[in-house]
């Protein structure tokens, strides 16, 4: 007997199908006797699970559902409506994360651009006296090459002197230049100073950051003073600057 | 303040709520009317009962699974929807809990058997006067006791809400969660799994 003959048999048995359509059944199956003995079958199931019907009587009572949602299960009726779009937190985070990194990136590469001031250490008459607020480009170098802006030889070497490194978020970046292999430039965080990996005779060209306010403020001994020399190098053309140690007495302008 | 208002309710309004529909008392009860879901819970509660029983064959099981239906679709009232009936909602819920059950404990120990076949026994007393007869018959719904009971619950769950409860194909798909042909083809299989397990304890060939 095939599986779609029983099917219909116990669609028959359970009274599942049309009159016509049992009719049919039941004479096919009065011809086939493992039909007949299938369809016996699924007629005493059909009897005996409506004899399944009585249940015993149960013992409920209001007090005891009362205690359970009390007990187990109280919780507002009318809780938070649960959101579905709680996975757009994902994508949204990654926008911002790459948006915030093309930004960083674009003022990174604006300020990498900006005209470099040269350090000079011949004193000057009419200095200009500016502060520099880091972050700072540093770019040591033992060859006195500047890259950006009017190029200067050192006349002393400059020292600069630094305690941190990455402890206060200090990015160190080493950059070649076409006439030194060494050449190490330094990322200051604010208030950092610079630091030399060695002593000897170095120039160092920073890039001028965003001028300084004209407000007038007492220079500390902390922040670095770059005094700016009207008079131009004969042998470069540009005008001569150099590092003041410590000048706590000198008024800071643009 | 929800203890307050279940502690608090006013039975003088429970005559009241006995006309209401059961989109109405869900209604109150999502308000925070306790009331409103004790009535709930009297019309139904028989109707529950009796699928749980017949799901699980002891009434303490079937008790326990009707109060944790009941908490459970009193904790989660507010994602009721009104286009299906309470009824079909609550089904829905005791099928999963009786699902659930019968997973967890999916081998009966011989002393269970013997409390289902007690059960059986307060059934079938004197419903025949022959003793023969009465011994045949006996045997019969002792055998197809025991092959409803191996079978597994989503078989189970559809003989017992198409054949013994006697539910109607869109109400049964609306509780399993399937259309109403998924439904009848449910019943079909469940009936065949529930013949091949009879046969033998009837000895019969299938």
């Amino acid at each position: 007997m095939n599986g779609k003959l029983e099917n219909k048999l116990a669609q028959l048995a359970f009274g599942d199908l049309t009159p016509s359509e049992a009719r049919q059944l039941e004479a096919e199956a009065e011809r086939d006797p493992d039909a007949r003995r299938a369809l016996m079958l699924y007629k005493d199931m059909r009897d005996g699970l409506r004899n399944l019907q009585d249940v015993p009587e149960d013992q409920f009572s209001k007090e005891r559902l009362r205690d359970a949602i009390l007990t187990q299960g109280l919780r507002p009726p009318i809780s938070r409506q649960t959101s579905n779009r709680s996975w757009l937190w994902m994508p949204v985070a990654a926008c911002a994360l790459g948006f915030s990194v093309m930004f960083m990136r674009h003022s990174f590469d604006q300020t990498s651009k900006q005209p470099e001031l040269v350090l000079g250490s011949k004193s000057l008459s009419s200095p200009t006296l500016m502060s520099i607020s880091p972050p700072t480009r540093v770019a040591v170098n033992d060859t006195h090459k500047v890259t950006h802006g009017p190029e200067v030889k050192a006349v002393h070497p400059l020292r600069i002197v630094s305690r941190s490194t990455s402890r206060h978020g200090v990015r160190h970046v080493r950059e070649m230049d076409e006439s030194s292999p060494d050449v190490l430039t330094y990322l200051m965080g604010p208030g950092e100073e610079n630091v030399a990996p060695s002593n000897g005779a170095i120039t160092a060209s920073m890039p001028i950051p965003p001028v300084a306010e004209p407000t007038p403020s007492t220079a500390t001994a902390s922040s670095p003073i770059v005094l700016i020399d009207q008079d131009k190098d004969t042998q470069t053309g540009a005008q001569r600057a150099t590092e003041v140690g410590s000048a706590s007495n000198v008024l800071v302008g643009g | 303040m929800v203890e307050s208002t279940v502690m608090g309710y006013d039975a003088s309004l429970s005559g009241r709520m006995e006309l209401d529909t059961d989109g109405a008392l869900v209604k109150k009860a999502r308000e925070g009317d306790y009331g409103a879901f004790e009535t709930l819970f009297d019309r139904h509660r028989v109707l529950v009962y009796r699928f749980a029983y017949q799901m699980t064959s002891r009434r303490d099981d079937a008790e326990d699974i009707v109060q944790e239906a009941f908490v459970r679709a009193y904790q989660n009232l507010h994602r009721y929807r009104d286009e299906a009936k309470f009824t079909t909602w609550l089904l829905r819920i005791v099928t999963n809990l009786c699902t659930d059950q019968a997973r967890m404990s999916t081998r009966r120990t011989a002393l269970e058997q013997q409390e289902a076949a007690g059960a059986l026994d307060w059934m079938t007393s004197g419903e025949v006067a022959d003793p023969v007869q009465n011994l045949e018959a006996e045997r019969r719904k002792l055998a197809l006791k025991k092959a409803l009971n191996a079978l597994p619950p989503h078989h189970k769950a559809v003989i017992v809400l198409r054949d013994i409860e006697e539910r109607e194909y869109p109400d049964m798909a609306a509780i399993l969660g399937c259309t109403v042909g998924g439904a009848k083809l449910r019943v079909l299989r469940a009936r065949r799994a529930l013949r091949e397990r009879i046969a033998p304890l009837l000895g019969e060939d299938t």
